[in-house]
């Protein structure tokens, strides 16, 4: 009698202990692109496909938040690029984010600081943050751990990924493994563009003529310096830079501070991390605080030159382009779009 | 029995030849640090936060300075001490130093396991040696000098071997920046690589560390004095590696006039 009770115990998340449930190592098989830097995976945070599969859907879980109403992908939906269309997104209680939400695409290969101010260093830092943001998720990672473990179902999925033996094991370290390791599996690199790199397809005489003034590749075209900052093949060179959005002839009076409010550096006083082009024409609006609406907007700002502070890096400058390059330009940056891959992930 | 003996000796013979080959000699090592230190001229080099003076007519605030040297190896000493190669690639940027502090303090390079000796001089290649520039960013793991995708120009199949950035006052009204204003210079190709020497003496002693300074004089990258040529900040403002004018003065200055042996 009692060894049948010990039988039903072992595998019950009821009671605790989780030791017969089958703990699922498989590796995920990540697919990276040829073209990109090998991700740098934590070695204690391999992908496995149960880990992946139970941060997906804590990350589409609106129980992470304090009123169960808003998981990750509210501000980060995958039909928009892990991105959400406000120009600052809706938190619990409808608190606004403070700045605009950032596509997730590409993000494990993030390896100079995350979020728009590069405040951290690793995923599972970063995802620590927007669960207990009070303009965000507002939640509390230990009413959060109590959740998981009450949960009918999370217990099983714990087990599975990552082998505990008790429920008591469910922690704040797991859930934010889980979730990193979907986030890393968030790859972004087969875009129309990347086809044309591989020779599978031609670009029309527009989206080519984009191609060479966006990495001012020869005469004949306008010089258009955005490669310089959104470099191949991430189309971020993973950098800080004040890009002249604001017009400000004291570094302490940035309306935000960005990089430097974190690191209290003058020089990187209004400086904001060069974000990825990959899937722009999904990403709008634009610039880390939504400012412009589309990408007609985001040109305009460019071939301006921006407005005037002693930081601003110095290829924002005045560019001669007619409305014809600037059409062209737009051409080129809609080849990054991966719609298929958007597709999938939904 | 009695052949026993003689059927062991080849074992022994054999046993005892692995275990001759198995010793190593020990070699004694020691470490070197290499600290870079930035000028502009006299005047220590940071980024952004200071104004120095162009040729007495215009004044600049810098951004980034940066460079890879390749082939970087310690010159041995006659028949006694081997030359030691230290590092096939290594990038050296100012870009993170942004007070005097730091400026004084340098940017350090550190180097490991060195036989112990005294060495006549170091050489490097100032740049990307042609056969690490054939290579990709995506050949490298992300903490490799030759993973940053921002100092590779995928058009061109090249690393950019330096990279000068700033923001001048050509107008003298006191602001940095406006238009025309704009300093950037990303130069370097493999055609433009070559080796550089500066003799010094270093020593390197058993488990401990020597460290030597290794100074870089920005403005030497920029004008030349003996010969009264320069970057003509209003004429060429910007230069990526399109004006041959610019990018052979500028790689040219940087190895052999602008890095030199420092106290």
């Amino acid at each position: 009698m009692s060894a049948v009770l010990s039988a039903c115990n072992a595998g019950d998340p009821g009671s605790g202990r989780l030791s017969d449930i089958p703990y699922e190592s498989e590796p995920y098989p990540l697919r990276e692109p040829d073209r990109f830097v090998r991700m740098e995976i934590p070695a204690d945070n391999q992908l496995t496909v149960a880990g992946v599969a139970l941060g997906k859907q804590l990350f589409f879980d609106p129980l992470l938040s304090a009123d169960s109403t808003v998981s990750c992908s509210s501000c980060h939906l995958p039909g928009r690029a892990f991105t959400d269309g406000q120009i600052l997104s809706r938190g619990v209680a409808g608190h606004r984010s403070l700045r605009n939400s950032p596509s997730l695409l590409n993000v494990g290969y993030q390896t100079e600081g995350l979020f728009w101010d590069g405040r951290v260093n690793d995923l599972e830092e970063l995802i620590v943050h927007p669960v207990q943001d009070t303009n965000e998720m507002a939640g509390d990672w230990t009413e959060l751990t109590t959740k998981l473990r009450d949960h009918p179902e999370y217990p099983l999925l714990f087990r599975k990924a990552f082998g505990i033996d008790t429920v008591a094991a469910i922690d704040q370290e797991l859930t934010v493994r889980a979730i990193a390791q979907y986030l890393r599996t968030l790859v972004s690199g087969n875009s129309r563009y990347d086809r044309y790199k591989a020779g599978e397809v031609i670009l029309t005489a527009s989206e080519d003529r984009g191609r060479r003034i966006f990495f001012d590749i020869e005469d004949g075209v306008p010089t258009s310096e955005c490669g310089h900052c959104h470099v191949e093949p991430l189309f971020s060179g993973l950098e800080y830079f004040n890009n002249g959005l604001d017009e400000v002839y004291d570094p302490k009076n940035f309306p935000d501070a960005g990089k430097g409010g974190i690191s209290g550096r003058v020089g990187e006083m209004g400086s904001f991390r060069t974000p990825s082009l990959r899937n722009v024409a999904l990403t709008a609006p634009y610039m880390h605080d939504g400012r412009f609406a589309t990408l007609e907007e985001v040109m305009d700002h460019y071939v301006s030159g921006g407005k005037y502070s002693e930081n601003v890096h110095p290829n924002v400058r005045r560019l001669d382009f007619s409305e014809r390059d600037k059409a062209d330009l737009i051409a080129f940056l809609q080849t990054l779009t991966e719609s298929e891959f958007l597709k999938e992930s939904n | 029995m009695k052949h026993t003996p003689l059927f062991f000796i080849p074992i022994l013979l054999l046993s005892l030849f692995i275990t001759a080959c198995d010793q190593k000699e020990e070699i004694s090592t020691g470490s070197l640090e290499i600290v870079f230190k930035g000028t502009f001229g006299n005047e220590p080099l940071y980024m952004f936060g200071r104004s120095y003076d162009y040729r007495g007519d215009a004044a600049v605030k810098w951004q980034l300075f940066q460079f890879f040297l390749s082939d970087l190896e310690l010159l041995g000493s006659g028949n006694a001490v081997k030359p030691h190669m230290l590092s096939a690639i290594e990038s050296v940027s100012f870009g993170d130093i942004q007070s005097e502090e730091e400026a004084l303090e340098g940017y350090a390079l550190r180097f490991n396991d060195i036989e112990t000796g005294t060495y006549s001089g170091l050489q490097f290649g100032l740049g990307v040696a042609p056969e690490l520039n054939a290579t990709q960013p995506s050949d490298y793991t992300p903490s490799e000098p030759l993973a940053q995708v921002s100092s590779y120009w995928e058009a061109a199949s090249s690393y950019i071997y330096t990279k000068i950035e700033g923001n001048a006052d050509l107008d003298n009204d006191g602001q940095f920046g406006e238009d025309e204003e704009k300093l950037t210079y990303h130069l370097g190709a493999s055609e433009l690589f070559q080796k550089r020497t500066l003799p010094v003496t270093i020593d390197i002693r058993e488990n401990s560390t020597t460290s030597i300074v290794v100074n870089v004089d920005l403005l030497k990258a920029l004008e030349n004095t003996a010969e009264g040529t320069f970057i003509d900040f209003r004429q060429t403002p910007r230069d990526h590696h399109k004006n041959p004018d610019v990018y052979n003065f500028v790689i040219t200055q940087l190895r052999e006039s602008a890095i030199s042996i420092g106290n």
